[in-house]
Parts: structure tokens; sequence; C-alpha cells
């Protein structure tokens, strides 16, 4: 029973501005996808717990989350090895990969302060996953976290993501003012005029009128357009401060299932925030810097390195797959290339004729880190002296620029600079290549044979045609196996891996490699032009050129490997160390050392199997 | 007003018993979180007009069982009691009587190792006094008083001298621990802000 005794000041809340763990849960994305009665039978199992200050919640390497923590109240650190990564608050939820795929937790958890946590357990959340979109909101949610992260600097100058964006980064224009004493027709005419969803008018204190206004108080309450604003906004406008985080800003709007939030300077009404402007940061995270980039001068090129490798901190600590993350790099690398593609006609004037850009190897496939090399090449219809030396200065110009962004150059010089040339003389090369007697060469050149589009209108789909002309050919089939084992796992006698003298191991030549030429040795057996490594092993299956199980060893082993490696650069970044792929196998927990090399194995075994299959074996002796 | 010593005794017996159980360390496996909307705060004449229950089980409470309804009252009960629960009476005409109510309810208050209430000694002698007037018996159930664990919190931090005097109302003691607003005078919102609100004593009593 309330207040029947001792009543305080506190003022109880009005009915509309509060919300139950049932009304929150659903306020939430993805939960606010899912249909009604799926959305009540997980209700069905939600629970309210309240953890103590300083209670270790979830353990790193530890047992599988048995929950999704949603947090209302409070905040948790998530950490590894004691460096904090990010705080989750009100509204944000932890242990999510770990619930859905049965994994350790990739963090330690531990509550701040006392926490109000709404939970659902583990078996409901995979259920959940099985609802149309769930799974992909889901991941957008994650990202979208860590969307709203900025960087900031701890004691030993690292960047740590903290979400913590300022609410003030989401007002993108200046308040739209009408006349205290304008009709709502004129209200109506200016929202559709300045696509806005809502006007204030000039009264003391400003007022606020929303479309949901129109909607609500002069539509449905059978008014027309000639009824004064004034009687159907709001005031005063509920505000916060322009310093307060998003995450604030979201929970105090949903709180009080408000639409509209009023951002202030000192006091001061500066600009409204909608609940759309909350979710396009939401899934904006890596947008963010997609438009950074999409508009950065010369100049701004040398600062990319540390805003890519703080995008990527973000949604390695959110807990997003690597492939994921890698997929990420490589769609920002694109958009980094065309920009620089512009910068460079800014200078050198328009194209002589049409072209198309090509980024070869990794970033081709989708795979890109932060460490791999410009690898691109330029084909270009027929033209003159003057023409070629334009796309050699034009080749040139985006060579440097990139370099100055932070991608290396290509030590073998696969760039533009030296490989360009007409479809007709790319086409000879790349029949000069299928044909080439030396094992070797084939699969120094197969970096060619993964090749994607990324600017220029220049049709090239007849390079993909002169490969898949030849996949029925069983010898060039038996020579590209064999060059798929150019590059095989560090194993040694016993299945121990093999380290060098200072005790590191290099996953790309051990790990990455050796499954990339399987993937594409299998993809040109299929007949398919795909290039992710993960879908032509899955186009593998299909084809028959590959057991499900053994695909599923390799994709998981591809992930990890790309995990560990992306996490290497990461540290690399914050030490301010040169970035590697190899690592210390001692520095690795038990269990991934474990991983590891069991991971090795199963690539070895693969390997093998497949290279027998096609007759690899023969050609190599 | 003459109350009979049963009621008095079942009341404090039930609390003490419920002050045993929180002296053990762990929590009691299975509590049941209730609150009752009435008429007035005359526990003599104060008709019941809903009823909200939520099991707190091992310390998480089940959001998934709780369950609240509105009760209609005998004719003649004071409007304006059921306005100041911002309810028409309309929809209380429509709500189920108390007698098909209590039953259900005392079903699931003996299922639970206490009965957990913000305020216990008025809940819990209007729900005497309907059983009484119902024929049906009451479950003697162990009784945890979150109001009661408020003059601990208050006691000790007097004590102690430490922060500010706990409020005793549930709002004002939700507010001083962080804890979100919550729709008051919503039986069923009011007896999950009861359960997190001891929830929230718990920790702090065990500092």
């Amino acid at each position: 029973m309330t207040g029947c005794d001792e009543r305080t000041t506190v003022a109880s809340p009005r009915a509309h501005e509060v919300l139950g763990p049932e009304d929150f849960l659903r306020a939430l994305a993805p939960f606010d996808q899912l249909d009604d009665e799926v959305f009540a039978d997980a209700v069905a199992s939600l629970e309210v717990i309240y953890i103590p200050a300083g209670t270790r919640i979830l353990q790193r390497d530890g047992e599988p989350s048995a929950y999704l923590h949603v947090i209302r109240k409070g905040t948790a650190l998530l950490s590894r090895d004691g460096i904090p990564a990010l705080n989750a608050e009100a509204g944000e939820w932890f242990g999510l990969p770990s619930v859905l795929y049965e994994t350790q937790p990739e963090f330690d958890v531990d509550a701040l302060d006392d926490l109000l946590v709404y939970r659902l357990p583990a078996e409901v959340i995979r259920r959940l996953t099985g609802s149309p979109d769930f799974a992909a909101v889901v991941s957008r949610g994650l990202a979208s976290r860590l969307r709203a992260t900025s960087r900031v600097s701890d004691s030993d100058g690292a960047p740590v993501a903290v979400a913590m964006a300022a609410v003030s980064t989401l007002v993108r224009r200046p308040l739209v003012i009408l006349p205290a004493e304008v009709d709502v027709g004129e209200i109506a005419r200016t929202m559709r005029a300045e696509r806005v969803s809502s006007v204030v008018l000039s009264t003391d204190p400003p007022a606020i009128v929303t479309t949901l206004d129109l909607r609500d108080r002069v539509l449905a309450a059978g008014h027309g357009p000639q009824i004064p604003g004034s009687s159907v906004a709001s005031s005063p406008i509920l505000s916060v401060d322009e310093g307060t985080s998003i995450t604030e800003a979201r929970v105090t709007m949903l709180e009080r299932s408000m639409h509209h939030l009023g951002v202030e300077r000192d006091g001061q009404l500066i600009g409204i925030v909608s609940t759309g402007d909350l979710l396009r940061a939401d899934a904006s995270s890596p947008f963010h810097v997609q438009r950074d980039l999409a508009t950065a001068s010369r100049e701004a090129f040398a600062s990319v390195p540390d805003q890519l490798h703080a995008t990527i901190a973000g949604l390695l600590s959110g807990g997003l797959s690597p492939l994921e993350v890698t997929r990420t790099v490589s769609m920002l690398t694109d958009v980094l290339v065309r920009r620089a593609m512009s910068l460079a006609m800014e200078e050198l004037g328009p194209a002589p004729c049409a072209y198309a850009w090509l980024t070869l190897g990794s970033d081709a496939r989708r795979e890109q880190t932060l460490l791999s090399d410009q690898d691109h090449a330029l084909v270009h219809e027929a033209t003159d002296d003057a023409g070629a030396a334009w796309f050699h200065a034009f080749a040139t110009d985006i060579t440097d620029l990139l370099a100055v962004a932070g991608l290396p150059r290509c030590p073998g010089g696969v760039m533009a600079t030296n490989w360009s040339g007409t479809l007709e003389t790319w086409r000879h090369r790349y029949l000069r290549w299928i044909t080439a007697p030396d094992v070797q060469a084939l699969y120094e050149t197969s970096i060619f044979f993964d090749h994607r589009v990324i600017a220029g209108d220049l049709e090239v789909g007849e390079l993909d045609e002169v490969v898949r002309h030849h996949r029925s050919d069983g010898v060039l089939l038996a020579r590209l196996a064999a060059a798929a084992g150019t590059s095989r796992p560090p194993l040694g006698l016993f299945h121990r891996v093999r380290s060098t003298a200072d005790g590191t191991v290099d996953l790309k030549a051990g790990g990455i490699n050796p499954i990339v030429a399987l993937g594409r040795l299998l993809a040109f057996e299929a007949g398919s032009s795909l290039r992710p490594t993960t879908d032509r092993l899955e186009v593998a299956v299909e084809h028959g050129g590959l057991a499900r199980d053994a695909a599923e060893e390799l994709t998981e082993a591809f992930r990890f490997f790309q995990q560990l490696r992306l996490e290497a650069h990461q540290r690399a970044w914050r030490q301010r160390t040169e970035p590697t792929n190899r690592i210390v196998l001692e520095e690795l927990t038990p269990t991934r050392r474990r991983h590891l090399k069991e991971a090795f194995v199963a690539v070895g075994r693969i390997q093998q199997s497949t290279i027998q299959r096609l007759g690899g074996e023969e050609v190599s002796r | 007003m003459k109350r009979s010593f049963g009621h008095l005794s079942g009341l404090s017996l039930g609390l003490a018993r419920g002050r045993r159980l929180l002296r053990r360390r762990d929590h009691p496996h299975r509590l049941l979180a209730l609150d009752l909307e009435t008429t007035g705060f005359d526990a003599s004449t104060a008709e019941v007009i809903a009823v909200g229950t939520v099991p707190i089980v091992d310390g998480a409470v089940r959001i998934g069982e709780l369950s609240s309804t509105l009760v209609r009252p005998s004719v003649g009960s004071a409007e304006d009691g059921i306005a100041a629960h911002h309810l028409r009476p309309s929809e209380v005409a429509v709500a189920p009587p108390l007698h098909e109510v209590l039953p259900q309810l005392l079903g699931v208050i003996a299922d639970a190792d206490a009965l957990l209430v913000h305020h216990a000694p008025l809940d819990v002698r209007v729900l005497r006094r309907a059983c009484t007037a119902m024929r049906c018996s009451w479950p003697n159930p162990a009784i945890i008083d979150t109001v009661e664990l408020i003059g601990r919190c208050r006691t000790r931090e007097r004590a102690t001298g430490t922060g500010r005097r706990l409020p005793r109302d549930l709002a004002g003691a939700r507010a001083a621990f962080g804890l979100p607003p919550h729709h008051a005078h919503d039986a069923g919102a009011d007896a999950v802000a009861t359960a997190e609100l001891y929830l929230a004593l718990r920790a702090r009593l065990a500092r």
C-alpha cells in the first residue's frame, strides 16, 4: 500500500511519465520489433534482480551467461585484463554474444554501482533470434551502442571507448521557430517545407508543436487548420543540457514516452532531438565515420588511422563478430578510396575515358584489417599517351593519399600505379597466369582473381568469365590445389604448434592464407565468382566440394584467427607499437592456446584432404 | 476502535516470523510481493478495489508471474475512494467481486515462504477482515514489511551518522535508492515497485 504514512515531498510521478519493466523492455530496440505474441512469450520469463555495487556479474572465459542482462538503473563496467572497455548504462545490455552463441563471456562485467537489472534467460533470447529480423536488429543494436562511442583517454593515454557521446552531436540544424500567434495550418506547412517533425513557438517559455500533436490534438479532436498553434502546443519543453550523454537522453525520452527532447546550452534552447535522430544515431556507428571520410579534406587523411582504430575498438568491445568488423573496415576503405579519387580528380580533371578501379585481395573479399596493404589495379578503355599519363598521375595521387591514411603500400607493388591497362591487356594477363606452369607464380597472381570494382563505369565481368571458362580444366584445378598448399598451418610433430625462436606464430601466413586459398580454390571448382571466404565455403558445400562440418570448422577457425589478429592490431595501436600479424603464444590464455591449436589442426587436415582430392599432390611432386 | 486480539497477534506473529527469515544469510526461497488498493486507510471499513501480486524467487522478481486485478467493492462504497486511484466507477463495476478473487489470492499467499508488503498492517488487516467475512481461513504467512526494513536502515544510518534519512513512503524510498519512477496506484506496478525496493533494502542492510 502506498503513501499510508509519512508522505514526503517527493511528488508521485504522473502516469504517462513512467515505464514498468515490460514497457521499458518493449520500448528498447530490438524488442520493439517483435510481434505482440512473441514479446508476451518473452516477458513470461522476464525477471528483475538487484545487483549490489562491486559484484562480478560475468567472468571472462567463465561459464556462458545464462541470461541477457538489460540495465534499468546503474552502470556496469566491461573490462578485459583489468582494462576498462565499455560502460553499460540504463537501457543497454551486456552478455549478448555469450548468450547467443553459448560461448564464454568475452569480458569481465562488474557492477560499478547498485544495478537494477531486467534479465531474460539465454534460451528465450536464442528462441527470439528465430523470429524475423530480430537477429539482424540485435547486431545492429550492438553496433549502435558503439556508435555513440567517443574516444577519451585514460591516465596512460590509451583511448578507451565509452558510450558517452553528447546529445548535442545529434543537433543537426538550428531551431525552427514560429511566432506565438501562428495557426496550425502555418505550422503544418512549415514542417513540410523544413522537413521537420516539430516546431518551436516563441511563447514565454517556448512551446513545442509536433506532428503527433497535429494528429492527436487537431485532427483527431475535430479541429481545422485555423485554430491557434498555441492551443495545441506543449510548454515548457522537456529539455536536457547539451552535455548529456545520448544514452541518458534516450532513457529520459523512454521514461516519459516523449518523442522530442529539447537540448539546452546555458539554459537556452538550441535544438530539438527526435526519437528519429536517436534511431539514426543508433544506426550510425560506422556511418558517422563514413560521413567524415566521404567529405574528408587532404589534410584530414592523416587522422583517418586513429578514427578507424577507434571505430574498430568500439565494434570489437561491443562483441561484434570479427567478420562483421572486417566487413565494416572494407566498407569504410571503399569510402576512403572513393574520396581519394574525387580529391585526385579535383586536381587532374575528369578521366579521359571510362575505367574501373579494382580493389584486390582481402579488401575485395571484404576481409580487410587495418594492417592490410593497398592492393589495387586499374582497367580502362583504350586511350592515348596523354590518357595513360592521366591514369598514372591519378593512381599515384590516390596511392599517396591512402598511404597517409595508414594503408601501407603493397611491398610487392600490386598497385594501380604499376598495374593498369585496357580490358584486353588484362584478359591476356589472366590467360597467361592461369596457364602458367609455375605453381608458386600461380599462387602469387591469385590475388588478382579476388577483385572487386569500387569505382568507375567500365564493365569488367569478362575477367571472371576468363577464369570461369577454365573451371572444368582438371589440370588447372590440380595446379590451383597445389598452389593452395603453398601456405600451411605451423604444426609440428604430434600437432604441436610450431613457433619461431621468439615464441611467435604468424596468424596470417599460417591461419588466414590457407583458408583463403581453400575458399578461392573451392569457389573456382564450383564456378562461383563470390569473393568473401565464408561465402565461398558455403557455396562449396552446396556444390559438393566440401563437407558441411568441414566448412563450419574452417569458418570458425577463420573467425577466430581474424579475432586474434584484430585484437593484436588494437593492442599495438593502443601501445603505439608496430602492428603485426604475429602473436606471442605465451600471452594467450590456456583456453585460447588450445583453440588456436585445434584451429590449426582442423585447417591442416581439411587443406590436406582437399588438395589430395583435386590432385594437387601430384603437381607438387 | 476495538480490535480482536487474534488479528493483532496474527500480524505480529507473521512479522516476527518474517524477521527470523531475514536473519538467514540467503534470500527466502519464494516471497510474494502484494499490494492492495483500497477505498480508505481505516482497516475496519476500507474496501479492496485492486490486488496486485508478484513472486520473488531466489532474489529475482518474476515479472511473468505478475498478476493484478481490479475488484468490485460492495454497493455504496465511496466514489471518491475510487477516484483517488484514477479509476472510473465504470471500470470497477465490471471487475470480479472480492469473494471470487480471495480464494486464489490466499492460495498464492500460502505457496510463498513469506508475504512482502509495503506497510503491512493495513493490507493484512483488510485481508483478514475479508477472510472472516467470507469464511476463508487466513494462511498465517510470515510477513516482511518494507516500511520496517526502511526503519532498520534509518536506525542504522542514524547510529553511524551517514546519509540522508530514507523516506518511508514507497515512491520516496525508491527515489532515494535511485530506482525508476513507477505507476503508483496501479496494484500490479506497486507490487513490482515493492519487490524492487525490497531487493534494494536487502542489499543495503547486508552491507
